[in-house]
């Protein structure tokens, strides 16, 4: 049995959204990572109860100027994971914004 | 073409009942056929054997409704609903809908009895009903590689994923996930610039290109050639709608 789902990392630009994910999906963490244009993608397959689940992660830019592209990457997804950077209260205070687009 | 068989041995199981159901409730069909647009059998059930094979009235149908339709089309610029042919013994009804054709053998005497009329009602309800269990099956995907690898036979990526990213059926070295969420983000993006729905996009290489094409309302269709001549390109993309205009 297979199972394929769509994910999505989203919050402010710096928070570690992509290490965060590459540390996931590649087991290693990054020291240096460049801003994300858009999206980028990863993939993750595990088991859970038998089930064969492929993780489809999408991985949205932080950045101010790719937002209004982001809801179209939204739709369909199964799940959200939105981050914010406990020393940067700015990243806290737009989750509201991040739930937004992924809605 | 393993797949394929699956498919249909899957997909003749759902609609075989269907056709019983009928077959049982009426005296005057004595048999129903049912097949795709491009002419391969999904299932065939008839109270008494015809002369004729399973797969030549399905292909005999597939062709009488291409004309039809054409006859139609160019004659009345109408849409084909359903063609009814009266011999001696016997009435032939074929119906065209979304994804199938259906053709009905029925007993002349009985169906004029009972009104020939409610027989055409009641048989393209159930030419919708298996449209519908067809829309949902996999075989239009298995009839959409199949054409697109006839017609552009150097395709080396192939791809029908949904709007959102959910693969549905790729043939491709790269990972699935990756390329169906490359695909839908890049269908998507081309949506913003373009404000409005994106008909087509060709990114193309110095020796390659990939193709990305609407398939239909959930889906998109993305290929990759070893081309980038702009007139064999646009060739292809005559072929993709061609295609998909026969097959959805």
């Amino acid at each position: 049995m297979k199972m394929f789902m769509k994910i999505i990392t989203a919050g402010n630009g710096g928070v570690g959204k992509t290490t965060l994910l590459y540390r996931y999906v590649e087991g290693k963490f990054l020291t240096d990572t460049k801003a994300t244009l858009g999206v980028e993608f990863f993939w993750k397959v595990f088991n859970a109860k038998e089930k064969q689940i492929d993780l489809q992660l999408w991985d949205f830019g932080g950045q101010q100027v790719f937002r209004h592209i982001l809801k179209n990457y939204a739709s369909g997804a199964n799940g959200a994971l939105i981050l914010f950077d406990l020393t940067n209260k700015s990243s806290l205070e737009h989750i509201d914004e991040w739930v937004d687009i992924c809605r | 073409m393993e797949d394929q068989d699956k498919i249909i041995e899957e997909l003749e199981s759902d609609v075989s009942e269907l056709i019983e159901k009928e077959l049982e409730s009426s005296s005057a069909i004595i048999g129903i056929n049912v097949g795709t647009p491009e002419g391969t059998k999904i299932t065939s059930r008839f109270k008494n054997p015809i002369n004729m094979s399973v797969g030549e009235v399905t292909a005999a149908n597939s062709s009488l409704v291409f004309l039809s339709s054409k006859m139609l089309r160019d004659s009345l610029n109408q849409d084909v609903g359903y063609n009814l042919i009266t011999g001696k013994d016997r009435i032939v009804l074929s119906i065209l809908s979304e994804n199938i054709t259906m053709i009905a053998y029925l007993n002349r005497e009985l169906a004029d009895l009972e009104g020939l009329d409610s027989y055409i009602n009641r048989l393209q309800k159930l030419a919708l009903q298996i449209s519908a269990i067809i829309e949902t099956s996999d075989i239009l995907k298995e009839e959409i590689f199949k054409g697109l690898k006839r017609a552009i036979p150097n395709t080396l990526v192939l791809a029908i994923i949904t709007k959102d990213g959910l693969p549905i059926k790729i043939q491709s070295t790269m990972p699935e996930p990756i390329l169906s969420a490359m695909i839908a983000a890049l269908y998507n993006l081309s949506g913003v610039l373009l404000e409005s729905g994106m008909e087509y996009s060709i990114i193309g290489g110095v020796n390659g290109s990939v193709i990305i094409h609407e398939l239909d309302e959930n889906r998109i269709l993305a290929l990759a050639v070893p081309e980038s001549d702009e007139r064999k390109l646009g060739s292809y993309i005559a072929k993709i709608k061609a295609i998909i205009l026969k097959v959805i």
